[in-house]
């Protein structure tokens, strides 16, 4: 207190004679002091006034909002992506004129009526909404109409650019931005966090295989179906169609039909494909060879029921054979050979008695017999009395023509990483089936002719089951199917077409089977999709090639000798 | 003298507490300034970003499989590649020796000026 002091009296107590100039100086010090405000002032003034700042769309960013994550096809095509959007909404004790906002409101809002757009801006509320999503240009159209007592909200929407293509596998969100199907509830976390998710699907791929099943389905009439493609060698699904399909940016105007994914939680008897995984586990169990020969003859019963083959054979044929005129007599005795504990091993090691784990929840178990009696051993061996997804179907056959390790599906680039690998059959086994599916689609009594596509060796099986329905088996309703592997003699690729309920039609000769409906589909898929698959064409003819297919069919062969003499 | 002193010093450090003042307060006005401008620019990533993101959805939305190959089909006169159209690297053979290139080059070379 005594230095406050001390300058008060030095500043009050002021010798006469300097009093003149000391006041000059506080005058001088006060007169600075207002100017260098005023110059303060006047200068913030101009700042002010001169700093215009460009204003943005949005004011402040929200930088603690995590977008959620993208979902990319494996070559980076954009499939869901975020993107900014308004939620629009009247405040009708703001509109003054509610005939001219409806007028003004309508080709705005194209998904409400007239009577409708008129209840809501005249609705006794503060707050009604008229759009839960409109783009940012209509936003701004909705603006410069200038309607009184019409706001909007930023919010961020899901977007689907490829529409109907892949629906099934990327899903869609709920109004809060949570997943509810597909990849988008089944890597919800990912995508929240921000993460972008890597589909193994190819949306080319996709898109020509939906074209060619399409095509199938409106030729044979039939009610839908569905297909697979799947990496021989990492499990990736390169593609997976289920039709009639949707698009997820319409979800509200869906049927159940359209969205159930046919190709992952459909299960369905896949017939004489299966004989593929019979013959492999009858070759890998070591009791057959492909030249044993079995009795395709004599009659066979499974309780009161006859298995009978399409076309009645004459005499014996050899396991080969048996599959490349697709015998179902022949299956069931190689099967009931091996016994029901060989075959539900098998079965298991191929995942056909799990449920099918994929990153997507729409996923069925399969329907397999409850005790494994002898006749569903012999049923099993061609594809009845046991139902499963194309999805297990494609993998189960891609182990079994890949090298014999187990083949797990995936739908995430890359596949899914194995931590040891299970082998389900010998190298052995796998070169012989590959050679025998290549004689099925070669041969003159092979079944899947239609399959071919000149260049790529495709090799497979047809299958056409009756659909059980109700407790019984329709004769009018079936599953064709068809599987195929290409190049046959180094298999990249699994395809698996499935098409249901297709009608006999004339130009078919009244067939709907397997080879008639879903074989074509599967060698134009080939053609268009294997040059964006990197799988070159080869040639037949080399030695190499000749040597890895070769298999002894003599039975066969004689019949075609003797029938062009 | 004394008196003259101290009411120098008193200036001295009056000048020095407005300095520091207004040293202040124009260091807060502009680091205000400058976290606006961070709001701004910011904000202007997040349009930019939008805009990225709306226009990258607009590319797969334009170039999405099945509108490219309606486009195709009513435009151009393509078709599926035939297998006899493709060839792998191998089948092309040996590219030939650089300095057999260049002989022939300089064989022609000397034909056309002896023509």
């Amino acid at each position: 207190m005594s230095i406050w002091r001390n300058i008060t009296q030095k500043l009050t107590q002021v010798p006469k004679a300097e009093a003149k100039s000391v006041a000059r100086n506080r005058l001088f010090l006060a007169s600075a002091l207002a100017a260098s405000c005023f110059v303060l002032i006047s200068g913030k003034v101009i700042a002010l006034s001169t700093d215009v700042k460009p204003k943005t769309f949005y004011g402040k960013s929200n930088e603690n909002i995590v977008e959620r994550g993208r979902i990319l096809d494996r070559n980076g095509r954009v499939l869901a992506t975020s993107l900014p959007a308004f939620m629009l909404y009247v405040d009708p004790a703001e509109v003054m004129n509610p005939y001219e906002a409806t007028a003004k409101l309508e080709d705005i809002l194209p998904h409400l009526s007239e009577e409708e757009i008129f209840s809501r801006v005249t609705k006794k509320s503060r707050f009604v909404e008229l759009s839960w999503r409109v783009s940012p240009q209509k936003y701004a159209n909705a603006l410069e109409r200038g309607v009184v007592g019409v706001y909007g909200r930023k919010r961020i929407t899901r977007f689907y650019p490829q529409r109907q293509e892949a629906a099934h596998v990327i899903g869609l969100v709920n109004k809060d931005n949570q997943g509810l199907i597909g990849i988008e509830a089944g890597m919800n976390d990912a995508l929240t966090r921000g993460e972008d998710v890597h589909l193994s699907i190819d949306i080319a791929v996709q898109s020509i295989l939906r074209n060619e099943i399409q095509e199938q389905i409106e030729k044979f009439e039939a009610i839908g179906g569905a297909g697979v493609v799947i990496d021989v060698r990492t499990g990736e699904l390169v593609s997976l169609v289920s039709l009639p399909e949707y698009d997820n940016n319409h979800y509200s105007s869906t049927t159940e039909d359209q969205r159930f994914n046919r190709a992952t939680k459909g299960i369905y008897e896949m017939g004489s494909t299966f004989k593929i995984l019979n013959t492999a586990m009858a070759l890998d169990s070591g009791k057959f060879t492909a030249t044993d020969m079995i009795d395709v003859v004599s009659p066979l019963r499974v309780g009161r029921f006859p298995i009978r083959d399409f076309k009645k054979e004459k005499k014996p044929l050899n396991v080969a054979e048996v599959m490349v005129v697709s015998s179902n007599k022949g299956s069931a005795r190689i099967a009931d050979e091996l016994g029901a504990d060989v075959q539900k091993q098998y079965l298991k090691e191929l995942g056909l008695l799990n449920r099918l784990d994929l990153e997507i929840p729409e996923t069925a178990a399969p329907l397999a017999p409850q005790t494994w009696r002898r006749s569903s051993v012999m049923t099993v061996s061609y594809g009845h009395g046991i139902s499963v997804s194309p999805a297990h179907l494609a993998a189960a056959i891609a182990t079994s023509l890949g090298d014999g390790k187990k083949v797990v599906p995936s739908l995430i680039k890359g596949g899914v990483q194995k931590d040891f690998e299970e082998e389900v059959f010998s190298e052995k086994t796998v070169r012989d089936v590959r050679a025998i599916i290549r004689n099925v689609v070669t041969h003159k009594r092979g079944t899947g002719k239609f399959a071919d596509a000149k260049g790529y060796i495709v090799g497979g099986k047809t299958g056409t089951s009756e659909k059980n329905k109700a407790g019984g088996y329709h004769k009018n309703l079936n599953i064709a199917s068809f599987v195929a592997g290409f190049p046959a003699h180094d298999p990249r690729y699994v395809v698996v077409v499935m098409v249901d309920e297709p009608k006999p039609q004339k130009f078919s000769h009244g067939y709907a089977t397997g080879g008639w409906v879903a074989a074509p589909a599967v060698g134009r898929f080939i053609n268009r999709a294997a040059f964006l698959l990197d799988v070159a064409p080869a040639n037949e003819k080399s030695p190499e090639i000749r040597r890895l297919l070769k298999v002894e069919l003599p039975q066969l062969d004689a019949e075609v000798r003797n029938a062009s003499f | 003298m004394i008196k003259i002193k101290s009411v120098k010093s008193i200036l001295l450090g009056g000048a020095m507490i407005t300095i520091s003042g207004v040293g202040a307060y124009m260091m807060k006005s502009a680091a205000l300034e400058r976290e606006q401008k961070l709001e701004l620019l910011k904000a202007q990533i997040q349009e930019e970003q939008d805009k990225i993101t709306v226009l990258e959805a607009d590319w797969s939305y334009l170039t999405r499989p099945a509108r490219i190959q309606q486009l195709s089909r009513e435009m151009l006169s393509f078709a599926p590649a035939e297998p006899s159209q493709i060839l792998t690297l191998d089948a092309l053979g040996e590219p030939q020796q650089e300095s057999e290139t260049e002989n022939k080059l300089f064989q022609i070379r000397t034909i056309q000026g002896v023509e």
